[in-house]
């Protein structure tokens, strides 16, 4: 017999060969191949079964993924209890018997192939193996801990549903799969990743979402190349079209509720194995500023609420940028009480205003990152620290005089009002540099930027579909749920027409 | 990705020049700025002087800044914008004109025509047009800005609070840059420009009704107010300073050009004891006739008044009693009015103006007449009709005075 | 969405013309309207619809009848290759000139409005830099930044006009008589000269759902009647027709005197910034133009590799056009009108006849 660590040296050169190049091993279907690529992980139970004295098998399967329990009463007391078996002598009519129904499991696969039994095994599968016979017999014995479904955390609603999504894939599926009954709901699924092997899905509803749309994506998914899925990004950035911009494009969502909707308005939706946050393409720049809450609101209250919200981020965005402008550069339009008190204050600040707005700026997003990075133990000190230096010791230490902060404060709480904080923090980096330009030129330099800006979204697509959408490049269609929220009757009349004449 | 490169490095290469003052030249900061508030123009032989205020805070803003407030600064040159660079050889701070609210102009400068010196102001990027002009009677505008910073006050709320409050009595108006430029611009029509006055009080005149006023009196004997009361006028054509029109002659070209807010008329009830009357509503017509090629022109007044005070006996709220005090009411504006006229006429200037009126009723015979409207003007028959009524009075219906009879 | 990759509908191209035509009439229509018309000098839009309509009429026959061609295709079958030639090298040639006209006035105008103290040259150079990145994107990213600009500048001059209908006077306004018929139509032509449709269509092979051409130019048509009678109603209604004919940016002046409140002033300012986005889509959409043209003249693939020289020549061009500000204003209002009244509403209805007369639609 060959010792364990010699198969170790062997196998790991092979395995090597599977993660580099995706090849097939070309081992024979037994247990010493098993044991060779498992050598050195514990997890992986080799057990012999005798189910009487001539006939022994093999079963393989990993501890944890695997169902212990089911493991036991359905495959291993059978073989070893039920005259059935222990009455065979050879292996050739063991797999008869077993075909035959024998052992009493749903899910039973019969293989010869190293490759598939490895990949299911790496799921949670039992195999047993027949020596003689070469060939090996999957049971679908799946079941690890994972967590059970509880509210978002990230996405609070009042009056939505209060299910989240959670890490494993079948239970996501299962949940769209409750809110929408319909054979429409069509579930791909896909292996991304060379080590990791996750399960990526692609959901959408058939005659509604855009085929192009989706054999694209499908496409793009394929052609990935990487190790492994554990983290969002991975996946994102290989279906963007535009790399080089801080602003989001998939929206990620917990809820289904908010999944299922945007599959209803023709968009895709992926879901990672592993990751409770699925994400949803195409986006445009509404997307950002929707939440699901909005829908189960009254019309009109949303509607306002969704135009403070664009005024908001406008306000994020221009307003620090525009104090700097006027102090600097166009002190006309300070009224003269304001400006008269701005001068009272400003007086004995070492600094000029747009590097008071820009370290302040910084100041807050460093309270941002503060609060997001520190122990929970010790998580009340920011706020605490933070109010006292930003709040009242740098006014009084003359670091910073109170209109700036005033001002880069309504801007920060603006920022925090966008519902997608992806979007959020890139508003923060363009608010930056249109303090900077502004600070340069004045308004000029701020137009500049907003130019930039502009022809920075007007320039992105997302799959295809533009990125101002609604508001630019779509002739006006769909511009019914963009600011206003209108209501629910006219909504769906005009998207099934508009959808109609999409497929067209 | 190129494109962002190229990009950033503009922006940098942009951000980094923006160090060299040099290039660009228009940043100026705030805490270096004097805002110019006020303005006041004078005649100093050939040359013009420039005072300029900054509007002060608070009493509870104490700070270094605001300790230099009651400063005023004053410089001359042969125009307003070489007296304005003067100021650089001696301030500390740029001046900014973007926020001037008010300007005062003096007298004498005025008797050498108004437009001259609007110009600056309209051609100057930084000035508003909304800038209220005042001509400063007999004084110079450097005396009256000085009059009301010695004593403690700031000119510029002084100037807000007496222009708020000029349609209480009607005597004056408020004349923007803006417009006084448009009409200065029109070779048929008269331009006014409101009037500031300082009046001297003497020490015996003060009532004792007025125990503040006279405390004041007592401290310096010859107390100075600034006041607003009534227009200068200007000569159509060349700008010039013609009069004034003061006090009740005032309100009666506010009555001809439809400018009275509110005012107070006193008449008398049938015993002579006076009945104060405050105005509500008033609306003047011009309506212009041709009676061949001879020009007739109405001014049709509708007024309405409210009983404010009284201070005889008599139960008004009589038929016969309303009426005779409508019919006095009547006379005072149809007087005050015709006083308005009669100024018009005498110096020849259109200050109503009724050209407008023509030209608007009857372009085509305007366009013929136009260039003899001075001439014109002189020959117009005035008619000026007041229909007048009294409303209401306030919360007593019948005098204080009165006794009850049974 | 997919077939219509690389182009762009009719409705942009109608928000591109409205906003091109926008630029510069806030800058120049109330001042020469009221030059010629004084008080009825809100009356002149009306009567410029009429070139207008007769302009959309001739537009949309040789639209329809080439289906998916520029222009200059259009030009080159109606007359001949060497004839259309030399028509285009004149609106080459014309075009650049305005242009570099625009560029100038647009740096001209932040140096007299807010920005006193400082070198045009920096608005120039760092204007025609930012359009010769964002040319390369193409005229789909363009007409899309166009379509957020126009709403920015709607919402701008919408607030600009509400806060100055209390400043308006209909003493400024009225009388009108007949005698205002010819000063009217003199008035008017200032306005008819800034109708730039036709430049547009310099790129008429990138438009799509051609079929909606007649509905929504009428749409454009009626919504710039609507703005420059708000712009020449506010101007001359708040200053009076002697100040508005005197300055050269009236309607800057104008806003100049809002004051919300007493309070909140300085709004010029932000109109100023304003436009610098629709002066912007103006330099940016002559410059597609132009290229388009000297991509037809040359045969040339891609224009992309001329961008940088000819953004060198219109830089030395703006200044050659003029030594000052009044040189190139006497430009602007006596020649660059009659110019372009000639060059975008006469040549292409006379292309139309000579088409009518050979039969071509």
């Amino acid at each position: 017999m060959i010792t364990l660590s010699k198969v170790g040296d062997e196998m790991k050169k092979i395995r090597t060969d599977i993660i580099n190049l995706n090849k097939k091993v070309d081992l024979p279907m037994e247990v010493e191949s098993f044991k060779g690529l498992f050598a050195n992980s514990h997890d992986c139970v080799f057990t012999e079964v005798m189910i009487n004295k001539e006939l022994t098998v093999h079963l393989v399967f990993v501890d944890g993924l695997a169902n212990c329990t089911n493991v036991m009463d359905f495959i291993l007391k059978p073989l070893t209890t039920l005259e059935k078996f222990t009455n065979i002598k050879d292996e050739k009519k063991l797999i008869d018997v077993i075909k035959g129904g024998s052992l009493y499991y749903i899910s039973v696969k019969e293989t010869n192939d190293v490759n598939l039994a490895v990949e299911l095994l790496l799921m949670g599968t039992a195999v047993l193996i027949l020596k003689e016979a070469k060939i090996a017999f999957l049971f679908e014995t799946r079941g690890f801990e994972s967590r059970s479904i509880q509210v978002p955390t990230e996405e609070t609603s009042l009056k939505g549903s209060k299910d989240a999504f959670v890490e494993t894939l079948r239970t996501n599926t299962a949940m769209l799969r409750r809110k929408m009954r319909t054979p429409d709901l069509v579930i791909e699924e896909l292996i991304v990743g060379k080590v990791s092997k996750t399960k990526v899905s692609v959901s959408y509803i058939d005659g509604i979402a855009n085929d192009q749309l989706v054999k694209s994506l499908r496409e793009r998914l394929k052609k990935i190349e990487t190790d492994q899925v554990l983290f969002t990004t991975v996946i994102e950035e290989e279906i963007i079209d535009s790399q080089y911009t801080p602003f989001p494009q998939v929206e990620y969502t917990e809820k289904p509720d908010k999944f299922c909707s945007a599959l209803l308005e023709g968009r895709i939706g992926i879901i990672i194995d592993g990751i409770p946050f699925t994400m949803i393409i195409p986006t445009s720049i509404v997307n950002f500023f929707q939440t699901t809450d909005d829908y189960s609101h009254n019309y009109i209250v949303v509607s306002i609420i969704r135009g403070i919200r664009y005024l908001l981020a406008a306000v994020a965005l221009i307003v620090p940028a525009f104090y700097v402008a006027i102090t600097s550069f166009h002190l006309e339009m300070i009224p003269e009480g304001l400006a008269l008190s701005v001068i009272s204050t400003e007086k004995g600040v070492p600094f000029p205003i747009f590097i008071e707005c820009i370290l302040l700026s910084i100041a807050f997003q460093t309270l941002i990152e503060a609060g997001a990075r520190i122990w929970s133990s010790i998580g009340g000190m920011v706020s605490l620290v933070g109010a006292l230096i930003v709040g009242e010791a740098a006014i009084t230490a003359n670091f910073i005089s109170p209109g700036v902060v005033v001002v880069v404060a309504a801007a920060a709480i603006a920022n925090y009002t966008i519902p997608n904080k992806d979007f959020a923090f890139a508003i923060w980096i363009w608010e930056i540099i249109l303090i900077l330009l502004s600070s340069v030129i004045g308004l000029y330099g701020m137009v500049i930027g907003i130019i930039l800006l502009i022809h920075h979204w007007a320039q992105m697509e997302v799959m295809g579909e533009p990125y101002l959408a609604p508001f630019a490049a779509t002739d006006g269609r769909n511009s019914k749920d963009a600011i206003i929220r209108s209501l629910f009757v006219f909504k769906k009349k005009e998207s099934l027409d508009e959808q109609s004449k999409i497929n067209e | 990705m190129r494109r962002t490169l190229i990009i950033t490095l503009i922006l940098f290469t942009l951000y980094i020049s923006a160090g060299l003052e040099t290039m660009i030249g228009g940043r100026k900061s705030i805490t270096d700025a004097f805002y110019v508030t006020t303005v006041g123009l004078d005649k100093a032989k050939d040359k013009i002087k420039l005072t300029i205020v900054t509007q002060s805070l608070g009493p509870e803003e104490e700070t270094e800044y605001t300790k230099k407030q009651d400063k005023y600064f004053v410089t001359e040159g042969k125009t307003i914008f070489e007296a304005n660079r003067f100021f650089t050889t001696f301030m500390d701070n740029k001046i900014f004109w973007g926020h001037v609210d008010y300007i005062l102009i003096s007298e004498s400068l005025v008797k050498n025509g108004l437009d001259t010196y609007l110009d600056f102001f309209m051609r100057d990027h930084e000035t508003r047009l909304i800038a209220e002009l005042f001509i400063v009677k007999e004084y110079s505008a450097e005396e009256s800005i000085k009059l009301v910073i010695d004593s403690g006050e700031d000119i510029t709320n002084t100037l807000h609070v007496l222009k708020e409050d000029v349609g209480k009595l009607s005597v004056s108006g408020c004349v923007p840059v803006y417009e006084a430029f448009s009409t200065i611009t029109d070779e048929n029509c008269g331009s006014n420009v409101p009037l500031l006055q300082i009046i001297e009080d003497e020490k015996e005149e003060t009532d004792s009704t007025d125990a503040k006023e006279a405390s004041v009196a007592e401290d310096n004997p010859k107390s100075k107010r600034l006041v607003l009361d009534g227009y200068a006028l200007l000569d159509p054509e060349s700008s010039e300073l013609v009069g004034f029109l003061t006090g009740n002659d005032a309100r009666g070209f506010n009555f001809a050009i439809n400018k009275i807010k509110s005012g107070v008329i006193v008449v008398e009830d049938p015993e002579g004891e006076d009945v104060t009357l405050e105005i509500i509503k008033s609306k003047t017509k011009i309506i212009p006739k041709f009676n061949g090629d001879k020009l007739e022109v109405t001014f049709k007044t509708k007024l309405s008044t409210n009983i404010a005070e009284i201070d005889g006996s008599t139960n008004l709220f009589t038929d016969e009693n309303i009426e005779l005090l409508i019919k006095q009411q009547n006379e005072m504006v149809k007087k005050e009015v015709k006083n308005a006229i009669d100024f018009a006429l005498k110096h020849n200037i259109d200050i109503f103006p009724i050209s407008k009126v023509v030209e608007r009723k009857f372009p085509v015979k305007w366009d013929k007449i136009k260039d003899d409207w001075r001439k014109i003007f002189t020959e117009i028959t005035f008619n000026v009709e007041v229909d007048s009524q009294i409303d209401r009075t306030y919360s007593i219906k019948e005098p204080v005075l009165s006794r009850e009879d049974g | 969405m997919e077939k219509g990759k690389g182009k762009i509908s009719i409705r942009q191209v109608m928000f591109l013309f409205v906003v091109t035509v926008y630029t510069p009439s806030v800058r120049f229509v109330a001042g020469y309207s009221a030059g010629k018309a004084k008080q009825a000098a809100w009356l002149t839009p009306l009567v410029t619809l009429i070139p207008f309509l007769v302009l959309i009429y001739v537009l949309n026959a040789l639209l329809q009848k080439y289906k998916g061609l520029s222009f200059m295709d259009i030009i080159y079958d109606v007359t001949s290759r060497f004839w259309g030639k030399i028509i285009l090298l004149l609106y080459l040639v014309w075009l650049t000139v305005l242009l570099a006209l625009y560029v100038r006035f647009y740096a001209e105008r932040l140096v007299t409005s807010i920005y006193p103290n400082v070198n045009m040259n920096l608005f120039t150079i760092s204007m025609l830099l930012i359009v010769a990145i964002i040319i390369r994107a193409g005229i789909v990213a363009i007409a899309r930044m166009n379509e957020i600009i126009f709403l920015i500048e709607l919402f701008v001059i919408l607030s600009l006009f509400l806060l100055m209908i209390p400043t308006i006077k209909t003493d400024y306004l009225t009388p009108i008589s007949s005698m205002d018929i010819v000063p009217v139509m003199k008035g008017s032509i200032g306005n008819t000269g800034l109708i730039y449709i036709t430049y547009l269509f310099f790129f008429s092979d990138r438009f799509s759902r051609t079929k909606e051409f007649i509905r929504y130019s009428l749409y454009a048509g009626i919504f710039l009647w609507l703005v420059s009678t708000i712009i020449i109603i506010t101007s001359v209604g708040t200053l009076g027709h002697s100040i508005v004919g005197r300055s050269p940016l009236s309607f800057l002046i104008a806003v100049k005197n809002i004051s919300l409140l007493g309070v909140l002033s300085g709004f010029e300012s932000i109109l100023v910034a304003s436009w610098i986005l629709t002066d912007f889509i103006l330099i940016i959409v002559f410059t597609y133009s132009i290229m388009n043209i000297t991509k037809s003249l040359l045969n040339l693939r891609d224009f992309k590799p001329f961008i940088n020289i000819f953004f060198v020549i219109l830089y030395l061009l703006t200044w050659i056009l003029g030594v000052n500000v009044f040189e190139l204003q006497a430009f602007s209002a006596d020649f660059a009108i009659q110019m372009n009244l000639l060059m975008q509403v006469i040549v292409p209805i006379l292309i139309f006849f000579i088409a009518k007369i050979r039969k071509k639609v």
